[in-house]
């Protein structure tokens, strides 16, 4: 009898994950409104370099925005100025407007040298909204370095997002994904981890850091730029760029090394993935199941090896808590004259009685003696040792349930 | 610990960022309300010390200063809204009241000013939107004296 892996035992649920889950939240959405702003200034500078239009100014009075702080000892006093002026100008419906204002950004950080020279009664050009000619500039700067400003509610939202994120699977029994009906059994499971998707992962990672090695590359070359106004990556970005050769030299080392494992895996990735196929997907302690794996070629091995793998706080390079062979073979062939002819076999697992259950996360707060202390994952593992130095690794996750048999 | 004892740090947490954003908003308001009073003040001085300039040339001579107030200096609750400003001088003239008041007249309609109901006839006032213009007899005496004000009053 088979059991859908998509129902889960009755549990209660943990409140006080949820709990902590709507405190995130709240967290989260206040990260959301901390992007208003930003996306409001964002509307603000593509209004004012595609939608507003350009009149003529007078300017009426200068009248500097002055902020500053103390600092002890000696109570010094450090300004910094802003640039307001009020001026006067003519839509072109005629409408004579005045405002307030210099840049859309409030004069923050505006050159000095660009707006001291503006005094009361000059003539200068403006840019008006046509919607609402209230909102006028006498300046169309464009001032990156504000949307460095983004990190702060995207640092909030990605950090919260991830805690909300665990919290959620934590309050939410382990199940399988990717699940499929099985053909010869009842359930084909799905790949946790192959060689296909190790060697995607070292392509990504050559590709951005090839991407950040160029970046670091141009930002550097750019602070070799001898004037300083052509050094346009510093001054996008704000900051120094002093030094970055370094920086630059190590992503091309990283990349170089990710290039490399992903070259030696690459030739690996023609050997079909096996397929693994169960009757139950969500055994108990002391349950057995009917196992089929069929191994299409072409593919010749060094050894085939089947098991049932158990890990406990699993870890690259530690051995299983618990490895049980299903299936070994030595000199493995299958297919090797016809591609697409396979090795098909069946056994029977069987969970051991000590076995622990399946356990993605260990909740926030023990509730009791048999609360789970340990993450638990339980496998089917093909190894194809398709050379003497390199064997092939698939893992098929199952779920072992927390009751006895 | 009761369910009441429970709630206090949650209530005291609440109610101080209830306490940070209202004095957060009224902060922002009332700072953009002095941007704003600032922006139109300065606009009406600039207007005023224009009109004045307008009504220069006139067979009258000052005799004392000309005095310019605005307001509101410290604004409270009710006034925050409001800016106004205000010009007196005070003019010794060989003509009469009558013919200094029928030369603000000639230069001040064309401009879309509107002379007032004659109050008495030692006091006119000219008025176009926020602006008044009030010219009063001080004496009639022979030079005649007499006081202009021109007044700015807005509420934003």
């Amino acid at each position: 009898m088979s059991v859908d892996p998509t129902s889960s035992p009755k549990t209660r649920k943990p409140s006080n994950q949820l709990r902590l889950a709507r405190i995130f939240a709240l967290f989260f959405f206040l990260g959301c409104a901390g992007l208003i702003p930003v996306i409001r200034q964002a509307n603000r500078d593509y209004r004012v370099a595609n939608i507003y239009l350009q009149s003529e100014a007078g300017i009426i009075e200068a009248i500097p925005i002055n902020s500053g702080y103390r600092t002890r000892p000696g109570q010094r006093r450090e300004p910094s100025t802003r640039p307001s002026f009020v001026f006067r100008f003519a839509t072109r419906e005629g409408e004579t407007v005045t405002t307030r204002g210099y840049d859309a950004y409030g004069g923050r950080e505006a050159p000095h040298a660009e707006w001291n020279l503006i005094s009361a009664g000059d003539r200068v050009p403006c840019w008006y909204d046509p919607s609402n000619p209230r909102n006028a500039v006498l300046s169309r700067r464009f001032n990156p370095h504000f949307y460095w400003l983004l990190a702060l509610p995207l640092g909030i939202m990605v950090f919260t997002g991830l805690l909300l994120r665990e919290c959620l699977r934590r309050a939410a029994p382990p199940v399988l994904k990717g699940i499929q009906k099985g053909r010869r059994l009842a359930w084909r499971l799905p790949t946790v981890a192959s060689q296909r998707a190790m060697t995607g992962c070292l392509g990504v990672a050559v590709f951005l850091c090839a991407l950040l090695a160029a970046a670091f590359v141009l930002a550097a070359l750019d602070y070799q730029v001898p004037v300083y106004r052509y050094r346009w990556i510093s001054r996008v970005l704000g900051f120094n760029m002093n030094g970055w050769w370094i920086v630059a030299l190590s992503a091309a080392l990283v990349g170089g090394l990710f290039l490399w494992a992903f070259l030696v895996n690459l030739r690996w990735i023609v050997v079909p993935e096996p397929e693994v196929e169960v009757n139950a997907t969500r055994l108990l302690p002391g349950q057995s199941t009917a196992l089929y794996l069929k191994q299409a070629g072409p593919l010749t091995a060094e050894s085939y090896k089947v098991s049932l793998i158990c890990e406990i706080n699993g870890t690259p390079g530690k051995p299983p808590a618990i490895q049980k062979t299903i299936f070994e073979k030595t000199n493995f062939s299958a297919g090797p004259d016809r591609e697409g002819e396979a090795v098909e076999f069946s056994a029977e697992i069987e969970i051991p009685e000590s076995a622990g259950h399946t356990c993605h996360s260990v909740p926030m707060k023990q509730t009791g003696a048999n609360a789970p202390r340990n993450l638990v994952a339980w496998f089917i593992r093909v190894e194809r040792k398709v050379s003497a130095k390199t064997t092939l690794q698939s893992d098929f996750e199952m779920l072992v349930g927390p009751e006895r048999a | 610990m009761s369910r009441h004892s429970r709630l206090i740090p949650f209530i005291l947490v609440a109610a101080t960022l209830v306490l940070g954003i209202v004095v957060i908003v009224l902060s922002v308001y009332s700072n953009r309300l002095r941007l704003e009073r600032e922006t139109v003040l300065a606009a009406a001085k600039y207007d005023g010390e224009a009109l004045i300039a307008l009504l220069k040339e006139m067979p009258a001579t000052s005799i004392d200063f000309l005095e310019m107030d605005s307001g509101p200096d410290d604004p409270d609750l009710r006034e925050a809204n409001q800016a106004w400003t205000t010009w007196t001088q005070s003019f010794s003239t060989t003509a009469g009241f009558s013919e200094i008041i029928a030369l603000h007249r000639t230069r001040l309609e064309p401009l879309g000013w509107v002379a007032g109901e004659a109050e008495n006839p030692d006091r006119t006032t000219f008025t176009k939107g926020e602006w008044s213009l009030t010219l009063v007899s001080l004496s009639d005496t022979n030079p005649a004296s007499f006081r202009r004000q021109i007044h700015w009053r807005v509420n934003f």
